[in-house]
């Protein structure tokens, strides 16, 4: 069977966790921007 | 079994549905008071910002099942198990497009069922009001068991308790919040769960020594990196179709489109496509190097909290039972709100009562709100194990919904006759295949089918649909 | 072999303090027969106080390369991950605080891993790849037909 070779295991691991960090910190600055425009609803 | 038999100690599980119950409550009653009229109560205003819009499409999507199931697709599946999990994210960046479309040709429209009826006219809106509601009901009990099985595994808060605590929580705060309750919860359970799967996944990342580890995996299961794993590929498209079936006909996407700001209605669902995107990875990748971590699963049903539990302690317990919470709050929040909004607009005012007011009509959706989480509870009651299935049976039903709702949006030439046709050819084949073939070609069959025959009509369709007719300021009906 | 063992479980029985060897065995129905499509299997066996297991498994018979699958107190595990093929397991268990285990599980556990028809797969992959580029043809096609300023 063809595996995953291991630098794209690593990429996939590292990648999800950083993006989900990413997108954490992109609500919080679209969040303040929305504040700082009173647009947030 | 040795294993410990919860991860975490029952009374901490209550104080903490205590704690976020009455938060999630006290919000509700808070933001509640901007909701002066029936369109702030069931649309937030109809101006929701990309904060706001994306945050509340990713955690409704968000579901316990995201954080229970995808642990075990990990070990069982391993890499390709969570990518094609994460492909249910594909359904929020396609709905991107078609919400800034539906915003265009429905600007007052209130739910899914409003531009079904204008687009198609009763017969077939009557039948895709029956898919929405039995899938929507499927999705509820789902999700409110769920919640009560989960709970008890996790605290040993007994099922009854645990799963009446989240319903009556959630009901509560939509009741009296409306929709700036269920989206304003929504951001903040957003952010705890991505930041639990980030403190949960970090530490695991930490105890894990990639580089060998990935060697003795290859070595002893390889197949967890096996790049075309059959197991996995065999329900990839079902899975996905399933995904989108659930997305592009169901009011509680409908109704974020309505309620959020046009301007940023597709970048909010482009933008919470990718918020969901790396979940699947993030939450699972643990579960592939268990063996490497030295956890012994003993209960596949149990992977997530199992490794959790192992690598943090009661502390991770608390995390994973906080996000689970979370998880489900978000979901059947969105839930109860957008089936109750359908039920209120469009059976109990457009086909019952077409005069009623307003605020008569927001009081009667309070009612059906209640009413809704009623019947919830009572059929979840009993702990009827075969009810948690029953959601796979909605499958062929909203993947027959998929191709009326795509050409009825952009193709002038589908019709009415179309998509009834597509929608009782789709499912009924589409159950027939679950039932003679397997659950992983339901709703790719019901798919294929109404493609086809969506398509069949369209061709030889005399129809040219004028889409001004869906701005129901004309106040024009497709009869 | 077998007759000493029989002899422990009598003297077990008729003992329950005696701190002679113990068998173990594994909770499956079929000892002979069990298939699994996906590469994974899950195997369970009768709990007994103060014990530690051990699982091993093998693709000889004879395990005569034997791998290790779990050592501990847990009275079950999960095996995933495996490439088609047959699969050999046992078990033995130990006092907990003693060194001595008792003999190996007899006979073998014997699990055969063929994953789903490859044609199968291949029809579903292809009929729904189609139906995908369709589904996104028509979104990405209808969006830039019609996303324009009315």
């Amino acid at each position: 069977m063809i595996l995953f070779p291991k630098f794209i295991v690593v990429t996939l691991v590292l990648a999800s966790l950083g993006l989900t960090v990413a997108g954490a910190v992109t609500l919080l600055v679209m969040l303040l921007r929305d504040r700082k425009s009173k647009s947030i609803w | 079994m040795h294993q410990q038999s919860t991860v975490l100690d029952p009374n901490i599980g209550w104080i903490l549905l205590a704690i976020f119950g009455l938060l999630w409550v006290a919000l509700g009653l808070y933001w509640g008071r901007k909701a002066t009229s029936l369109e702030g109560f069931m649309l937030a205003g109809r101006n929701v910002g990309i904060a706001l819009g994306s945050a509340t499409a990713m955690a409704t999507w968000v579901t316990s099942n995201t954080i229970m199931l995808v642990p075990q697709f990990g070990l069982k599946m391993g890499i390709w198990g969570l990518l094609a999990y994460s492909t249910a994210s594909f359904g929020l960046f396609l709905f991107a497009p078609m919400a800034l479309r539906i915003r265009s040709l429905i600007p007052n429209g209130y739910t899914s069922g409003d531009f079904i009826r204008l687009r198609y006219g009763r017969t077939a809106w009557a039948l895709f009001l029956l898919i929405s509601f039995f899938y929507s009901m499927a999705w509820l009990v789902s999700m409110a068991m769920a919640g009560g099985i989960v709970l008890e595994a996790l605290s040993g808060i007994p099922y009854q308790y645990g799963m009446s605590v989240i319903l009556l929580v959630c009901v509560i705060y939509t009741l009296v919040g409306g929709l700036y309750a269920v989206i304003g919860t929504d951001f903040i359970q957003s952010m705890i769960i991505l930041l639990g799967v980030v403190i949960v996944g970090t530490t695991a990342l930490m105890n894990i020594d990639i580089g060998p580890a990935y060697e003795r995996t290859a070595e002893t299961q390889p197949a967890l990196f096996n790049a075309l794993l059959p197991v996995a590929l065999l329900s990839l498209f079902n899975n996905m179709f399933f995904g989108f079936g659930e997305v592009f006909h169901n009011n509680v996407w409908w109704s974020r489109a309505f309620a959020i700001r046009k301007q940023v209605v597709g970048k909010a669902f482009t933008l919470a496509g990718f918020l969901w995107l790396p979940i699947p990875v993030a939450v699972g990748f643990s579960a592939i190097f268990a063996t490497s971590l030295g956890i012994n699963i003993t209960d596949p049903d149990m992977t997530g909290p199992l490794i959790a539990g192992e690598l943090l302690g009661s502390t991770g317990a608390v995390i994973l039972f906080v996000v689970i919470f979370c998880s489900l709050g978000s979901s059947i929040d969105s839930l109860l709100a957008a089936t109750a909004d359908l039920l209120t607009e469009d059976v109990f005012k457009k086909m019952f009562n077409p005069d009623i007011g307003d605020n008569r009509l927001r009081w009667y959706s309070k009612l059906i709100i209640i009413g809704l989480g009623l019947a919830t509870w009572l059929i979840c009651l009993p702990r009827l194990g075969n009810l948690m299935t029953v959601l796979f049976y909605a499958g062929p039903f909203v993947g027959s919904a998929i191709w009326p709702i795509i050409s009825g949006l952009y193709w002038r030439r589908a019709n009415k006759y179309g998509a009834i046709t597509a929608m009782v050819s789709g499912s009924a084949i589409g159950l027939y295949a679950y039932t003679a073939f397997g659950w992983y070609t339901a709703s790719l069959v019901a798919t294929i089918v109404s493609m086809l025959v969506t398509i069949a009509f369209t061709i030889f369709s005399s129809t040219r649909f004028d889409w001004s007719l869906l701005n129901e300021s004309h106040s024009e009906e497709v009869s | 072999m077998t007759s000493l063992r029989t002899g422990h479980l009598l003297l077990c029985c008729l003992f329950a303090l005696a701190k002679t060897a113990t068998g173990a065995t594994f909770n499956q129905p079929d000892m002979d027969r069990y298939e699994s499509g996906d590469g994974t299997v899950q195997l369970s066996w009768k709990e007994e106080l103060d014990r530690v297991y051990e699982v091993r498994r093998s693709t000889d018979p004879g395990f005569a390369d034997s791998l290790p699958v779990y050592e501990g107190p847990d009275t079950a595990t999960i095996v995933t991950g495996l490439r088609e093929g047959t699969y050999y397991f046992r078990i033995r268990a130990r006092h907990r605080g003693e060194d001595d285990y008792g003999d190996w599980s007899d006979p073998a556990l014997v699990v055969t891993v063929r994953y789903i028809d490859r044609r199968l797969v291949t029809i579903l992959m292809s009929a729904g790849l189609v139906t995908f580029l369709a589904i996104v043809g028509t979104i990405y096609t209808g969006h830039r037909r019609t996303d324009s300023p009315h």
